[in-house]
């Protein structure tokens, strides 16, 4: 390739690469360059990407309570969660859903949900599932399903407009605790649009919007509207930083991501029973693993696709022993899972049980926590962050001596088209419970101030019910939690809309998918800044995100983020 | 049509549009069927190479409303059933259970009452009104085979899976001109193409450097077993997870429990873009520096790649040669099997244990005897170093070490064709040399060593990287 191509194909990526790491990059001299690109932080910190894969009806999951209830309701029909209680004619009571109320829901002395064991259940508080089941027919799935919600509530008692869905009190009491913010309808974007721009076409919208693959590409990269290959943003920040330490920046819990994948940085994909290692023969002398790793060291080789072999074969064998012995000393959570002795055994689920145990619909749990189903709930998202857990935990030991990490854990089955009632109901009371877990095991390790969940989806789903769920859609609304005293919880931040018709100023398309107001790049600037990205790495990082400055404030990159999420 | 196609791409029951319902067609099959099946993302010349617009940047080839439009075409179709008036679908009808087929073809229902016959512009082709399910979708294949990208999109990936991941655009023309024409006038016969892609002289030069591909775990899975002469046991099969019925499958290659570790297990892969992105680049000089794609290498995670090898060695470690002559010999089990029925039943295979496939390495050990003792008899006589054969640590003799040379000859010939270069096989030799001391008891010590000889083959470039 002469060097016209080779300069015409790196400006394909110019808006991805600082003018340090394309030199960096594309030469392969990162590793010479890394005092410039590094960043020395002398805290710790990590942010955990919950991605919940398939497109989430977060319409649902945080459904309007005020303005729009009523278009909600009269087009999500039977899928459509309802305001009040009825009463015994059908007709609606007066509020009964307060989050603020203690008749309504149990909390402890950390302001944690629990689940009260026996008595009196509030009409949708998840049962005990140790003990048989008293669900009445009222209890059905399908009125569950649209019971009612927690209608969150600004700092002067006023709505906020949207509810917590009744089978999630563990999120809402992170709300209530101020350690959980929604933000409402957000989504992919490239500039700011309306409904009047898009049908103009005076403005760009996102390219193949509505279809998983290339909506969950843009999720992970953050880089609509741009062609060519795209890099994930996490990685372009591993790109950036160059962290030292033998893990890296990105580690993933939920399978390969794009999100991780840089120029010059893939992140590392783990199994959640804890770091594989090379099973091998007994050997008097060197092991497989050493083996392997000479194999790279022949001069030979010449073929790009044999030295790749053995460089992956290589660095996969060192980390394998670094990983091998941190592990053993990981904290026990369910000791239902591992027969060991819980590290923290003064602190349990909602339920009671230790943290992260598995609920996974075998006989005991059938048909209990709260919804009729014969399947429990998934038990891979638990895994996932209980793995999470361990590792933010092992990682501060010496030898891994992280300070920054970014962690991504996933939740499949969300793109419900059908049979929404069944699937939404556990999907969202795993991450209700899965979310609580997580949120309590950090605070045993004394450490929920260090670390932030952000949550994300490729896209929201249509307010059109096709009958038994909901197609691909546009906006949706988010969630951030984090103990950081800094961070700004128990608020929902972003527009929630008034008008969510068919032929109303949001709805795009026949099928009234919902016109984003607020971009993913406006939420995660000001958690990325509390993770201490500075703004020129910023810009390389969420390449987009200058298209959403203030007019007024145009100067000042920061108009763009989200405002008030930190103080 | 195939039916489980038309069902898992969501176009079965996908009708005309309705403005007041405010329904339109289902527009997920349309967009593979372009995307992914046949003409791909981005204008392509017959070389292979993209075609760049005035600001150098790649362009579609097909738009939204190609895509709208093609939806248009997919619409009114219906499982057939065996009973023929009630084809699934809640959406035509608000019936909830049926008897249908994914065995015989989707067929139009009732005559094509939802089907959208309107005139339909594809592609900048036009499909006239009136036309039924059936001719509608004939026509929009004419229009795609009709496309100038279907040859290179379609004869990249051939190449990709069969011989090298970038070819050259020499190598792209050659065979996207046979796919446009075969000689005879015909375009898009693969057998031709087929044919040019393995014989052309670049399959056969692997001089250049950046000639090749890496193999996916699933095909290098297959490839060990059929090395070794795999047969299927048969598999006890639990129907439903607590009703205790059970089937026996014969003649079937149970992979799931052995493939899930390495994320690949067939028909299981986690999207409609397959296990990998053809478009990967990895995150190494030689390959980003010249955007050259290496697809396979997207699978080679930590976790995956470890546990790729791990599957190799307890695959080996539980082989009939192993049993029949190692716990045989240490006393774990005196019994030794005659067909395969007995075996299976025998060591209780069901398809949640990892026994599903019979492998037999009894011929390699045989071999790896006569090079120590000059017969079969696999008792290793001369393989230590002093007189005692049982007890304590051994170093291996003269005549172990000159056998172990040769058995690694051997292996080599046997799993990648002899190309492994002298100096890998001089490293792993000597690392077989202090494997096998570790062990007091002759046949640990012969399992050491082959065990670890195929591993270490099997995880090495010589294998691994297609050439």
């Amino acid at each position: 390739m002469n060097r016209r191509d080779f300069i015409k194909k790196m400006g394909l990526y110019a808006a991805t690469i600082s003018p340090i790491a394309r030199i960096g990059g594309a030469l392969g001299l990162a590793g010479a360059i890394t005092s410039l690109s590094a960043q020395d932080f002398s805290d710790y910190k990590a942010i955990v990407i919950f991605d919940m894969d398939g497109g989430n009806d977060t319409m649902n999951m945080f459904p309007p309570t005020g303005t729009s209830y009523d278009t909600y309701k009269s087009i999500r029909t039977n899928l459509g969660v309802e305001l009040y209680e009825k009463d015994e004619n059908g007709e609606y009571t007066t509020e009964k859903i307060d989050l603020y109320s203690d008749d309504f829901y149990n909390v402890d002395t950390n302001q944690h949900f629990t689940a009260s064991l026996g008595v009196d259940q509030p009409y949708f508080v998840p049962l005990d599932p140790k003990k048989p089941d008293v669900i009445d027919t009222e209890y059905g799935k399908e009125a569950m399903y649209i019971k009612g919600s927690y209608h969150t509530k600004k700092a002067d008692g006023a709505k906020t407009g949207l509810g917590i869905h009744a089978l999630m009190p563990e999120i809402a009491s992170l709300y209530n605790k101020g350690v959980l913010s929604i933000v409402s309808n957000t989504g992919i974007l490239i500039e700011p649009v309306t409904k009047a721009k898009i049908a103009d076409k005076s403005v760009q919208i996102p390219e193949f919007l509505f279809s998983h693959g290339n909506q969950r590409e843009l999720i992970a990269t953050l880089q609509a509207g741009q062609a060519g290959n795209k890099s994930g943003w996490a990685g372009r920040l591993a790109d950036n930083w160059q962290i030292n330490n033998s893990l890296g920046l990105n580690i993933s819990y939920g399978g390969n991501t794009k999100t991780f994948m840089g120029l010059s940085t893939s992140g590392l994909t783990m199994g959640t029973n804890g770091p594989t290692s090379y099973s091998s023969y007994h050997t008097m002398g060197d092991s497989f693993e050493e083996l392997l790793k000479s194999f790279s060291e022949d001069p030979e080789d010449t073929n790009i696709f044999d030295k790749f072999t053995n460089k992956v074969n290589a660095k996969t064998a060192e980390l394998s022993s670094d990983l091998a012995t941190v592990w053993e000393d990981s904290p026990v959570f369910a000791t239902k899972k591992y027969d060991e002795e819980e590290d923290y055994p003064d602190i349990n689920n909602s339920y009671g049980d230790p943290l992260f145990t598995q609920y996974t619909g075998n006989e005991e749990t059938r048909e209990n926590l709260g919804i009729r189903t014969h399947h429990g709930l998934d038990k891979r998202i638990f895994e996932q962050l209980e793995a999470t857990a361990k590792m933010i935990k092992v990682s501060q030991t010496e030898a891994l001596s992280a300070k920054r990490q970014i962690f991504y854990v996933r939740q499949g089955g969300h793109d419900v088209h059908g049979n929404q009632v069944d699937s939404h109901s556990r999907l969202m009371r795993a991450i209700s419970l899965g979310i609580s877990d997580f949120y309590k095991a950090l605070e045993a390790m004394g450490m929920e101030e260090d670390v932030l969940i952000i949550s994300s989806s490729e896209f929201g789903r249509t307010m059109r019910n096709n009958g038994d769920g909901t197609d691909h859609g546009w906006g949706g609304h988010s969630f951030i939690v984090s103990g950081d005293p800094t961070f700004n919880g128990g608020k929902v931040y972003g527009d929630v809309l008034e008008d969510l018709g068919f032929e109303g100023i949001n709805a795009y398309t026949n099928r009234a998918r919902i016109i984003p107001t607020t971009a993913t790049e406006q939420i995660l600037a000001p958690a990325l800044k509390w993770f201490g990205v500075t703004n020129n790495i910023m810009a390389e990082v969420l390449p987009n995100l200058e298209n959403f400055r203030d007019p007024d404030n145009s100067e000042n990159v920061e108009s763009a983020f989200l405002q008030g999420v930190f103080s | 049509m195939n039916a489980t196609m038309a069902d898992y791409l969501t176009f079965i029951a996908s009708s005309k549009a309705d403005s007041t319902k405010g329904t339109a067609p289902d527009e997920n099959y349309a967009r593979e069927l372009m995307q992914l099946f046949s003409i791909g993302l981005y204008k392509l010349n017959d070389d292979g190479t993209k075609i760049l617009d005035d600001n150098d940047l790649p362009t579609p080839i097909y738009t939204q409303e190609d895509v709208s439009q093609m939806a248009r075409v997919f619409t009114g179709w219906a499982l057939s059933s065996t009973n023929y008036d009630k084809p699934k679908n809640a959406k035509y009808e608000n019936i909830q259970t049926y008897m249908h087929s994914y065995i015989m073809d989707i067929r139009s229902f009732n005559g094509g009452e939802f089907h959208d016959d309107g005139n339909k512009t594809i592609l900048g082709e036009t499909i006239d009104a009136g036309l039924s399910a059936e001719e509608d979708m004939d026509r929009a294949i004419e229009i795609l085979m009709a496309n100038s990208n279907i040859g290179p999109h379609v004869c990249r990936e051939l190449i990709n899976r069969l011989v090298t991941s970038n070819p050259t655009p020499e190598y792209m023309s050659d065979v996207v001109s046979i796919f446009n024409d075969n000689g005879s006038g015909e375009k898009g016969d693969l057998k031709a193409t087929i044919r040019e892609i393995l014989t052309h002289w670049e399959a056969r030069d692997t001089s250049s450097d950046t000639y090749g591909k890496v193999d996916e775990f699933m095909l290098l899975t297959t490839h060990y077993l059929s090395s070794l002469n795999v047969k299927a046991l048969p598999v006890v099969y639990y129907t439903g997870t607590h009703s205790g019925v059970t089937t026996t499958m014969e003649d079937t290659y149970w992979f799931t429990p052995e493939t899930q570790y390495y994320y690949q297990v067939p028909l299981e892969a986690p999207s409609v873009f397959n296990f990998y992105s053809p478009e990967y680049v990895p995150n190494d000089a030689s390959f980003s520096d010249t955007g050259l794609v290496a697809p396979e290498f997207e699978l080679r995670t930590y976790n995956g790649l470890i546990a790729f090898s791990n599957y190799i060695h307890f695959n080996l470690a539980q082989d009939r040669f192993v049993y029949e002559h190692v716990d045989t010999v240490l006393g774990a089990n005196p019994t030794t099997f005659t067909n395969m029925t007995d075996w299976a039943e025998n060591k209780s295979i069901t398809q949640t244990n990892y026994q599903g496939l019979y492998i037999n390495t009894t011929s390699i050990y045989k071999k790896f005897s006569m090079l120590v003792d000059g017969n079969e008899s696999l008792e290793f006589k001369n393989l230590n170093a002093g007189t005692e054969q049982q007890g304590g640590e051994k170093a291996l003799s003269d005549n172990g070490k000159e056998a172990v040379v040769k058995l690694i000859n051997y292996l080599d010939n046997h799993f990648t064709g002899g190309i492994m270069p002298q100096e890998y096989k001089d490293k792993l030799v000597l690392h077989l040399y202090t494997t096998a001391s570790s062990r007091n008891v002759i046949m640990r010590q012969a399992t050491n060593i082959v065990g670890t000889a195929i591993k270490a083959i099997i995880m090495s470039p010589s294998y691994m990287v297609i050439k």
